[in-house]
């Protein structure tokens, strides 16, 4: 073994490096489809791959793919229909595990919550560039449409999917194919968790007004103003998950000595 | 306002003790380590890349003693030993408890390259013959962490040769720092010399920022002990949303 490469290295890497076991495969999975689907990326009613399709797009053996699709249909998010129009359908949303979500965000240091924002930033104000140098009027209509579907939200779900679905449109009218995979895996990892320190009655509103003004900004070609809104925007999703966070494990005091 | 600066004071005078204790044993590690050296060179009278790892329990006793530092080693300067790139001689904690050598790549001609000299870590301490701290940076090609790295001068009979120190990762530290900034009543921060944040207590001093500007009735205060150059900086609570 090469000097330096992982391969001298004791105890620890061997644990690191160590082929994952298919159970945890099979939640990866899981938990992937869960994502997806409460994001809004997978829509109710949508059929899924067949099983072996599944099994090549995941790189894994059958039976993970199998234990994987029980679990959802156990937790009533698909359903499995037999006979000339059978497959596998989306039928329901995953149940909301706040507090995992909770726990994920208690985890996350101030350095990578700040990291965290940074690259949301960097990925929406380069795409809010390049939709004013792309988008043709209509583009802009239907991000707008987007954006004022969260005035009809109720739940946090749906403020979730709706702020999801409007920060994945403005990624989709960069016409930039990785600019929207880093978008996606962004929003994989935060919307769900911001949207854990939000609420329908005190969030909702701001939230579709920022939207709004973005999008206004972007209508008139002010890259500037359009700039300006979406970083006012997350830096105030994020000033509240640090806010969450520290209130949660550091508490302050009603009096100090 | 005046009832937050005995506050800060407090803050400041916790966060003090804390870095003292630091460089207290990095000063203690780096006699130690001379000590090393001088036994593994024996009779020869220059040191060799080899001597080294000699030192090796000298680091292993600073991290057993301080459970917030990563990786703790001395770091000499070229033409110290028989290459002419420097030698980094550091050692990283592993979960298992015991402390493993980092390997890192001094050829300049590398992509790789780990190019020290440069760092104010090592730049400083060798001009200034005093301790210092740096970061937070992203350690590139080190430890590619985002860390602090706290360094003392090191010498052999007499002569400086190089720096003695060690690597916290910034997530780490802020166990420490973030329970004494949060019993201040206000935004608060500690900030380095050039004013870059290391920890905040809320969404408005983000760590890796520069401070700015801040409102007149502000505070700011020198971190006691080992002049680090730190500073608290307090200001009223600000609720931006």
């Amino acid at each position: 073994m090469k000097r330096g490469s992982v391969g001298d290295l004791s105890g620890v890497h061997s644990q690191v490096f160590r082929p994952l076991p298919d159970v945890l495969r099979a939640e990866a999975i899981v938990a992937r489809l869960s994502t997806a689907i409460s994001l809004g990326l997978l829509r109710r009613g949508e059929q899924l791959p067949v099983e072996n399709q599944l099994t090549t797009m995941f790189g894994v053996a059958t039976a993970t793919v199998r234990d994987a699709l029980q679990e959802l249909r156990d937790q009533g998010i698909i359903e499995t229909r037999r006979g000339r129009s059978g497959g596998t359908f989306i039928v329901g949303y995953p149940r909301t595990n706040g507090e995992a979500l909770r726990q994920r965000l208690l985890r996350l240091s101030m350095a990578e919550l700040r990291d965290m924002e940074d690259e949301h930033l960097a990925t929406a104000l380069a795409a809010a560039q390049l939709v004013i140098e792309r988008a043709f009027p209509h583009d802009i209509d239907r991000l707008e449409r987007i954006a004022r579907t969260m005035g009809e939200a109720t739940t946090t779900e749906s403020c979730l999917r709706a702020d999801s679905r409007f920060q994945a449109e403005l990624a989709v009218l960069s016409q930039s194919e990785r600019l929207l995979a880093t978008q996606m895996r962004l929003l994989t990892e935060s919307i769900e968790i911001v949207w854990t320190v939000l609420t329908v009655e005190s969030d909702k509103q701001w939230t579709m007004n920022d939207h709004l003004v973005i999008v206004t900004a972007l209508r008139e070609g002010n890259l500037a103003a359009a700039q300006r809104a979406i970083r006012e925007h997350i830096s105030r999703d994020f000033y509240r998950l640090v806010a969450a966070r520290l209130d949660t494990l550091y508490p302050i005091g009603p009096t100090h000595e | 306002m005046s009832e937050m600066r005995g506050e800060v004071e407090r803050a400041s005078h916790a966060i003090g003790e804390w870095y003292a204790a630091i460089y207290r044993d990095l000063n203690v590690m780096a006699l130690e380590c001379e000590h090393n050296l001088r036994d593994a060179r024996g009779a020869r009278s220059e040191l060799l890349e080899r001597h080294l790892r000699a030192i090796q329990p000298a680091t292993a006793a600073f991290l057993a003693r301080h459970a917030i530092p990563m990786a703790a080693g001395i770091v000499l300067g070229p033409d110290i030993v028989d290459n002419n790139f420097g030698a980094v001689e550091w050692w990283r904690r592993s979960d298992s408890g015991s402390t493993h050598r980092l390997v890192l790549n001094l050829s300049p001609t590398d992509p790789g390259f780990y190019d020290f000299v440069t760092y104010e870590w090592f730049a400083e301490v060798v001009s200034t013959g005093k301790p210092a701290i740096q970061g937070p940076y992203l350690d590139y090609a080190g430890m590619d962490k985002y860390i602090l790295t706290a360094m003392v001068p090191l010498s052999l009979d007499g002569v400086l040769i190089g720096t003695a120190g060690c690597d916290t990762e910034v997530r780490d530290l802020e166990t420490i720092v973030m329970p004494i900034l949060r019993t201040i009543p206000g935004d608060a921060a500690l900030v380095s010399k050039f004013d870059r944040i290391v920890v905040g207590n809320s969404g408005r001093f983000l760590v890796g920022n520069r401070v700015g500007a801040l409102p007149k009735d502000s505070i700011r205060w020198e971190i006691p002990g080992p002049a680090l150059g730190l500073q608290l900086v307090a200001t009223p609570r600000e609720m931006n949303y």
